[in-house]
């Protein structure tokens, strides 16, 4: 991708009138800079992704999220009951928990949420000039930290049982901005936070 | 372990920098300001007129593919099941995370302005393509709706997002090698 930098330089119009008799196709492609050309790293990164969450999401849906799901609502009912909550995990499902605390169940959709640990694997699978222990490290570590985010979700259910009678509208959008909201900022964060060297030296190259 | 290459100045400048905090702040501050004004739309019950449109745009696409579908308020009913818009199925926590991604990072005015009028109607329209597309699955095989509908919404849309904006980056920067370095 030697070329990009050259076709995105700011051109002078003389220069580029000058250079358009030797290299017409080129220079043709400067003079109009609101046409948009996406670059090949950006669609490999694309491709990447596609491969790398493809399988990745196969075998989430066939043998990982089930007992993902079943782990997660235990680890939950662990933290609750170190906080002093008598929560009890009722059931699990590859789609839903079900949760009891005190005379109040309540059952969560949480497969739709916990998918984005597909997503972030992708993203982190796919960027590139990253060493393969490294990017394992990003993965250990990148995936725990989403799982982290995940039970911080499970615990607005809690949120949820306190104020949905008093502050309903806060209740709802707290849970939404941690579930809902989380799924796609959470991934993005962590990736970014991963692997932000790669990406200073993105930003800095293009400021 | 030895320290992942880096370009100079990289360590000085880069992922510690206070340009990259300003960043970071900037975006996560910008998301949840921005998510919070959606939600007083959604709580205020504003939002479901852009959920009924979507119902309708996404019938209307499909009644001309051919398909037996029609709009009710905001669901999409099809000969094998009907569809519910919500107002995640609007892309509104793409939008609003690309909208932050270009306010967050340090462009001029005019280039954050050119990125979100052609970022964020590329999002509604790939948006839109996913709704179809999930109106196709359901009518030629409903069995496969629920895997198209957590990948192509929860995983793909991750990935399309971070990929607009290293799109919109590299027009802005002209140098893209080290995001998505091969």
């Amino acid at each position: 991708m030697s070329g990009s930098s050259r076709r995105d330089a700011p051109v002078s119009k003389p220069l580029a009138r000058k250079t358009a008799a030797a290299r017409p196709a080129r220079v043709r492609r400067d003079l109009a800079p609101h046409r948009v050309v996406i670059p090949s790293t950006v669609w490999r990164f694309l491709a990447r992704f596609a491969l790398a969450s493809i399988p990745l999401f196969a075998v989430w849906e066939l043998w990982g999220r089930a007992p993902y799901l079943n782990a997660l609502a235990r680890l939950f009912a662990v933290t609750a009951r170190l906080a002093g909550f008598d929560l009890q995990v009722t059931s699990t499902s590859a789609e839903e928990l079900h949760f009891a605390l005190g005379d109040i169940g309540w059952s969560n959709r949480f497969g739709m949420t916990a998918v984005n640990t597909i997503a972030l694997a992708g993203l982190l699978l796919a960027t590139g000039g990253v060493s393969w222990r490294r990017r394992a490290r990003m993965l250990v570590l990148g995936l725990g930290l989403l799982g982290l985010t995940h039970v911080i979700g499970l615990w607005t259910d809690i949120l949820h049982v306190h104020l949905h009678t008093r502050a309903r509208a806060l209740a709802d959008g707290v849970r939404a901005l941690a579930t809902g909201f989380g799924t796609f900022l959470f991934p993005l964060l962590i990736w970014a936070y991963l692997l932000r060297d790669r990406i200073a030296a993105f930003r800095m190259r293009s400021s | 372990m030895r320290r992942p290459a880096t370009i100079a100045g990289e360590r000085r400048e880069g992922a510690g920098s206070p340009s990259m905090r300003r960043f970071a702040a900037l975006f996560i501050g910008c998301s949840v300001v921005l998510f919070a004004l959606y939600w007083i739309s959604e709580a205020l019950h504003g939002f479901r007129y852009v959920n009924t449109a979507h119902a309708r745009a996404t019938a209307a696409a499909l009644q001309g593919l051919g398909i037996d579908a029609h709009a009710s308020g905001t669901s999409i009913i099809l000969s094998h099941g009907v569809l519910e818009i919500v107002a995640e199925c609007t892309g509104i926590y793409v939008l609003i995370l690309f909208t932050a991604g270009v306010i967050a990072f340090p462009a001029d005015l005019r280039t954050q302005i050119r990125g979100l009028a052609l970022g964020l109607p590329c999002i509604v329209a790939l948006n839109f393509v996913r709704l179809l597309s999930l109106g196709l699955v359901l009518h030629v095989r409903p069995t496969w709706l629920p895997w198209f509908h957590e990948y192509l919404w929860q995983v793909l849309f991750v990935g399309l997002v971070a990929t607009l904006f290293a799109v919109w980056v590299t027009r802005i920067g002209g140098k893209h090698e080290r995001l998505v370095a091969p």
